[in-house]
């Protein structure tokens, strides 16, 4: 296992006397392989963005334990900066992760010169970095506003990638794209996948997307991981009923009564965190928190309908 | 025959640049008739916003609108800025993106929901309240009391562009345009928007214009759309004509671009405003393009702007 979490939990505290708790991630274990794209999916809210940065090491877990190739990624006396050249991630919006007063040019250059892997003569692999996400070298001497948003984009895959990472994060990197910019940005990262044995932890809430990329998915809700499997099995037939409005809301299916998910919001004492908004909810998934249940040596679920069946 | 609701012709917004002219929209013609849902699709940058901002007159001060703009029987280009203050809000009204940078951070949304009730009729104090509350309860906001007290930053995206869509309603417009009203927010709370925009619209008779990348959206939504790119309408016609058997070559990329087994990405990157290619403007990008594409530009004839419409 490349990236390994184990009964992960982040709290974040606030308030007078630290009084306020919001549980973000709550209880999460999941792994990834050399090479593999795991998507996490969920709404906002639903504590994706927080498992990327646990992931990442940018936030350090309350409880639970998060390990890349053996290293904890949190603690800086585990590899430093070393360990951060392999761990890279690309950000939903581009806008807020690009210096807007550096070229592109400066901002490709910027993670090389880090970590002292600067060529002395940088044209070269530049012009090669800026070719592998589909861009032409003239975009080098603009700056990001002159730069369109499926451009800037690839700008940060392309930053992301010039480290040759083994694990990249990549947080919504197509939300409020075009289609065809979205389809050709993936089809740059599946490319990169294939290529340089990539393992990718793809975070979104589009589920179209998913399933050009992603081998295996895992469904958060409340911050809890409610199904998770091969992508074809969970997005062909959902056992969660919340993934199972996912993917009708996804496919422009909409029942009229599909109850609000207040993500987050919404939580009870005890229980299923998904009861409030379930139609099939029954007096056990208001007592009792339910495990992942397996359906197929693949597929697991946390619904106690699925359970009881 | 009469006239209809919303006549666009030849309608043209250019922007003086330093690079040269860019050409944002150029020469659409549009006409719907009240209570119609229409489409209009394209990737950003195909000038599909900058049409929604010329009907509202709400364009940046450096462009240069040209054409024709008719609703209900009124010429809106060239028309003062004080009688377009008085359409706006109650003949038309938009819908933006991003709720969050529409909304005043400083104001709690009632008394901004109120403002915009109140922008054109004059109400007593008592009765404002009752509207705003009967406004958030049309878009279902949830615990609507509790909802005018709080400031847009309490707000969740969705809950945002209700709040936005109440605003919108305020003034009964007779034309709603929405401009990407569903990008920004998460598939299940999409699902819910695009359901309330369908029964506001259904109950008030109000034409709505929807302005998106959203496929998903336009077939929930419309009846008709059209499909910009470079700013001309490439493809027009009826929803499930266009999109389940689009003609254009940029339509069908478009429709198939996220869907079936594999991803197929347009190839190419859509032309700069102030070099538009010569002949078709999506030659450089068309698997199908031929001589005649370089340097004949195709007019728009029977809702198809493409010289191999009937072959390819």
């Amino acid at each position: 296992m490349l990236l390994e979490l184990d009964a992960v939990s982040k709290c974040f505290v606030s308030g007078f006397f630290r009084r306020h708790r919001q549980p973000a991630v709550d209880n999460v274990s999941l792994g990834l392989d050399r090479g593999e794209t795991l998507a996490v999916i969920g709404e906002s809210g639903s504590g994706k963005s927080t498992l990327g940065r646990l992931a990442l090491g940018l936030l350090a877990p309350t409880s639970g334990r998060v390990r890349f190739d053996g290293l904890d990624p949190a603690r800086p006396a585990c590899g430093g900066k070393a360990l951060r050249r392999r761990l890279q991630v690309v950000f939903q919006d581009a806008d807020g992760s690009l210096n807007p007063r550096l070229t592109a040019r400066e901002l490709l250059l910027e993670p090389l010169v880090l970590h002292g892997l600067a060529p002395r003569r940088p044209e070269a692999r530049l012009e090669e970095l800026v070719s592998l996400v589909h861009l032409t070298p003239d975009v080098l001497d603009r700056r990001p506003f002159e730069l369109s948003g499926g451009q800037r984009q690839r700008l940060g895959l392309a930053r992301a990638m010039s480290l040759s990472p083994e694990l990249l994060v990549a947080d919504e990197p197509t939300a409020s794209l075009d289609p065809s910019v979205q389809a050709r940005i993936l089809d740059i990262l599946c490319g990169l996948k294939t290529q340089s044995g990539l393992a990718c932890l793809y975070i979104t809430h589009e589920l179209s997307s998913v399933r050009f990329v992603a081998e295996r998915v895992a469904v958060l809700f409340a911050g809890r991981v409610v199904e998770t499997g091969a992508t074809a099995e969970v997005l062909g037939a959902p056992g969660h009923p919340y993934t199972r409005q996912l993917v009708a809301a996804s496919r422009g299916e909409l029942g009229e009564s599909l109850p609000e998910a207040p993500a987050g919001c919404l939580q009870p004492a005890a229980g299923c965190p998904f009861a409030g908004a379930c139609r099939e909810a029954q007096a056990c998934c208001r007592r009792e928190l339910p495990g992942l249940w397996p359906l197929s040596s693949t597929h697991s679920v946390a619904c106690h309908a699925m359970a009881c069946n | 025959m009469s006239a209809p609701y919303l006549a666009i012709s030849a309608l043209r917004v250019h922007f003086p640049g330093t690079c040269g002219l860019l050409r944002a929209v150029d020469g659409v013609d549009l006409s719907l008739d009240r209570g119609e849902r229409f489409g209009l699709i394209g990737e950003s940058g195909s000038g599909k916003t900058m049409v929604a901002l010329s009907l509202m007159g709400l364009l940046p001060p450096s462009a240069r609108r040209e054409g024709s703009i008719r609703l209900a029987g009124r010429e809106l280009v060239g028309l003062a800025p004080r009688e377009m203050r008085r359409l706006r809000g109650r003949e038309l009204a938009m819908i933006f993106e991003q709720p969050a940078a529409y909304l005043d951070p400083l104001f709690p949304i009632g008394r901004q929901i109120a403002e915009a009730a109140c922008a054109h009729e004059p109400l007593p104090r008592r009765e404002v309240r009752s509207r705003v509350l009967e406004l958030l309860a049309r878009v279902r906001m949830p615990e609507p009391k509790r909802r005018t007290r709080q400031y847009p930053f309490e707000l969740s995206g969705g809950m945002q562009q209700r709040a936005m869509i109440a605003m919108a309603l305020a003034g009964r417009p007779g034309l709603l345009l929405a401009d990407e009203p569903t990008t920004a927010l998460d598939p299940t709370v999409q699902a819910h928007i695009l359901s309330l925009l369908d029964d506001s619209v259904r109950e008030d008779g109000t034409t709505l214009v929807c302005i998106t990348h959203d496929l998903t959206a336009v077939r929930r939504l419309c009846r008709r759309v059209a499909v910009m790119y470079a700013g001309q309408i490439v493809e027009t016609g009826p929803m499930h004509e266009v999109l389940g058997a689009p003609r254009h070559p940029y339509t069908r990329a478009l429709c198939q671009s996220l869907s079936g087994r594999r991803l197929k990405p347009i190839a190419g990157n859509p032309p700069s405003l102030a070099a538009l290619p010569d002949g078709c403007r999506f030659h450089p990008r068309c698997p199908h393009a031929a001589a005649r594409c370089a340097t004949v530009e195709p007019p728009l004839a029977d809702g198809l702007r493409c010289h191999f419409g009937h072959a390819a």
